[in-house]
């Protein structure tokens, strides 16, 4: 190698090693007092000016009942140690039906309802909750940034030395075209290694949330069970591309049941897994019983019927119907093309609840379809009278004039 | 060699330079005619650092630092209309909901403006139809500050700036070198960085008059940032200084 390649590699390895941004931080719950790591209050600040948009927005589920619980949780598991991570650790419900789930830099916390609809218990949600809280305390956040800078920066080096490098292979009176190639192969590399970074951080999160849930006494066969309950959602969902997979970057459930399994396992060769505190299904439930409906929903909407089905039926087997699940019902009873049955449910939840406009308006639809026109008009007009300035108020009106 | 070098080097210093002309809308030559009540928004300016892969990272310290001197030199630019009192809105002493209603409007500003100097500046992207017809809007929601502070015209002041890390300057050197020598130059693009300046009509949202400078240059500097706001400011435009001081003579009856 003569003096001038030498230094020109040197120079290049400069260039990337100047580049590069730390990734080995200590975890939070480590230190006895919190500081700001180099660029991480930036980060977080950046990031806070996002949160509070999304928190005035009606993006968030107008429910403080099932706010303040889902806190409550979340409490359980800081466990007052917030004073010492230096932040406000704090969940917010996403009115949204993809599974999904998010911890920012900051310990800002967001869970979609549509996680909440398919957990069976509080122990299952404190798994997701501690899986999240894994995120802030280790700062995956921070991590994950700068593993993508050093990436970047290397792919960026990289590619500029290919340059040099092709040429003085056809200056020399060599082929260059495998530069092409071989730098092609090194950013497929770079890349998979990122993602390979991120799947890392995912299981370590499972088993730092794995640990809270232990810690603080809830039955750890839970956690398992969170996984499961996913994957069955998951697998009824019918518009795959529209709702991203549970946790979408996530590793695939099935992987990460078996790794749940093996926690479980590990665990029970040394202690008693018997819980010391209860998974709290009763009180999940009647916590989440409006959510429950409202995400439905939203899924009857995107066309996720089976999905919607299955929340229907985790509804009328933990309260009895009520007006609303039986109209949601019909809902789905006529994406099924089942009118018949259809207008029994709505008929039913007439009964429960006659001041119900979209049970009025939707029951008026199919009786004057089937030409039942005296019942289907006697509907509408109870209709117009619950909301007389309704977008299709004047619709109907020129109906019953005729 | 020389005089290729001498070329590129006047093309980058060209590219360097930003244009100084103002856009105005179409209302604006009468708009002043009568005194108007001008507040000034606290600016918003975003420093980031871009590093050598293209990544970039907001800057809590250095946005904090810029937006102290430019607020103090938007302030001793104003102060040289000696006829004409600006309001200064401090936001630091608003309710939650103000505030983030202000934060709103600037972010607002901030996409007009982009949107501004790609299709009324940048060559390569340039509408002509909006140059002659500048009809840029903030929309109307904007009249809701009146719920904050009576004003019937906003200054809003943005910018934006990308600090390249030790390592992309590094990069950006050998990709230079690496060009010279095998004639292929792979480029180490600079961030979208602006600096703006609006007059915005406080009824309608529109933009009254804009002024813009590109390639700022470091705008963590006290002293780049007093030289951009005189440059900035030298462009506001004298005939409505002219009849906001006739007018205010007219009130207070020297005319």
């Amino acid at each position: 190698m003569n003096k001038v390649t030498s230094m020109v590699l040197i120079l290049f390895a400069t260039t990337f090693l100047i580049s590069c941004a730390s990734t080995n931080f200590e975890n939070i719950e480590n230190i006895s007092k919190f500081e700001h790591v180099e660029d991480e209050k930036s980060l977080w600040k950046e990031v806070e000016e996002v949160q509070k948009k999304l928190v005035n927005s009606s993006a968030i589920y107008p429910d403080k009942d099932l706010q303040n619980y889902v806190n409550g949780v979340l409490d359980k598991l800081v466990a007052g140690n917030e004073v010492n991570w230096g932040a406000d650790i704090e969940a917010h419900v996403i009115y949204n039906s993809d599974f999904n789930a998010a911890m920012w830099p900051n310990g800002f916390m967001i869970v979609h309802t549509g996680l909440l609809a398919h957990l069976d218990n509080e122990a299952q949600l404190a798994t997701i909750l501690g899986h999240e809280l894994t995120h802030f305390l280790h700062r995956h956040s921070l991590k994950s940034r700068n593993k993508l800078v050093n990436i970047t920066a290397a792919l960026g080096t990289i590619r500029v030395a290919a340059v040099g490098a092709a040429y003085g292979l056809a200056y020399n009176g060599y082929d260059p075209s495998g530069i092409d190639d071989l730098h092609n192969a090194i950013a497929l590399g770079f890349e998979g290694a990122y993602y390979g970074y991120s799947r890392a951080t995912e299981f370590d999160a499972d088993e730092g949330g794995f640990d809270l849930v232990k810690e603080r006494g809830y039955d750890v066969k839970e956690a398992k069970a969170a996984m499961e309950n996913m994957l069955v959602a998951t697998e009824l969902v019918e518009k795959k591309g529209e709702i991203p997979y549970f946790y979408s970057s996530h590793p695939k459930t099935k992987l990460r049941i078996k790794n749940y399994s093996k926690f479980i396992n590990d665990l029970s060769k040394d202690v008693d897994l018997k819980s010391t505190i209860s998974n709290g299904e009763q009180e999940y439930m009647n916590h989440i019983k409006n959510m429950l409906i409202d995400n439905l929903s939203l899924d009857i909407k995107k066309k996720n019927i089976k999905l919607a089905k299955r929340q229907i039926e985790r509804y009328s087997k933990a309260y009895s119907d009520d007006y609303k699940s039986l109209y949601y019902e019909a809902m789905i009873l006529l994406r099924e093309d089942k009118k018949d049955e259809a207008i029994e449910k709505l008929s039913k939840s007439k009964q429960l609840n006659s001041q119900h406009p979209d049970t009025l308006k939707e029951l008026g639809v199919l009786l004057y379809k089937k030409g039942d026109k005296d019942e289907a008009k006697d509907n509408f007009r109870n209709y117009l009278i619950l909301q007389p300035d309704a977008k299709d108020a004047d619709f109907i009106r020129r109906y019953l004039d005729e | 060699m020389k005089r290729k070098f001498i070329l590129i080097l006047v093309l980058f210093l060209f590219t360097g330079c930003a244009p100084l002309t103002y856009r105005t809308n179409s209302a604006f030559d009468t708009y002043f005619k009568e005194k108007k009540r001008v507040l000034v928004l606290s600016p918003d300016m975003k420093i980031y650092k871009l590093t050598a892969g293209g990544v970039d990272q907001y800057q809590e310290d250095w946005s904090f630092e810029s937006n102290k001197y430019m607020k103090d030199e938007i302030k001793s630019e104003l102060d040289s209309f000696k006829t004409i009192d600006f309001a200064y809105l401090d936001t630091n002493s608003l309710g939650q909901a103000d505030k983030q209603f202000i934060d709103e409007q600037k972010s607002i500003y901030y996409t007009v403006a982009s949107s501004v100097v790609v299709h009324t500046y940048e060559p390569a992207l340039l509408m002509k139809h909006k140059l002659k017809d500048f009809d840029y809007t903030m929309g109307i929601e904007l009249s809701e500050i009146k719920n904050i502070q009576d004003a019937e015209v906003i200054l809003f002041v943005s910018g934006r700036n990308y600090i390249w890390t030790a390592g992309r300057a590094s990069l950006a050197f050998l990709s230079g070198a690496v060009g010279l020598f095998t004639g292929v130059y792979l480029p180490v693009p600079a961030g979208k960085e602006l600096l703006a300046a609006s007059l915005v009509d406080v009824k309608t949202g529109d933009i009254l008059w804009f002024n813009y400078l590109a390639m700022p240059g470091d705008m963590r500097m006290e002293k780049t940032v007093r030289r951009l706001s005189k440059k900035l400011f030298r462009d506001f435009p004298e005939e409505w200084r002219d009849t906001v001081r006739w007018e205010l003579r007219k009130e207070q009856g020297n005319e």
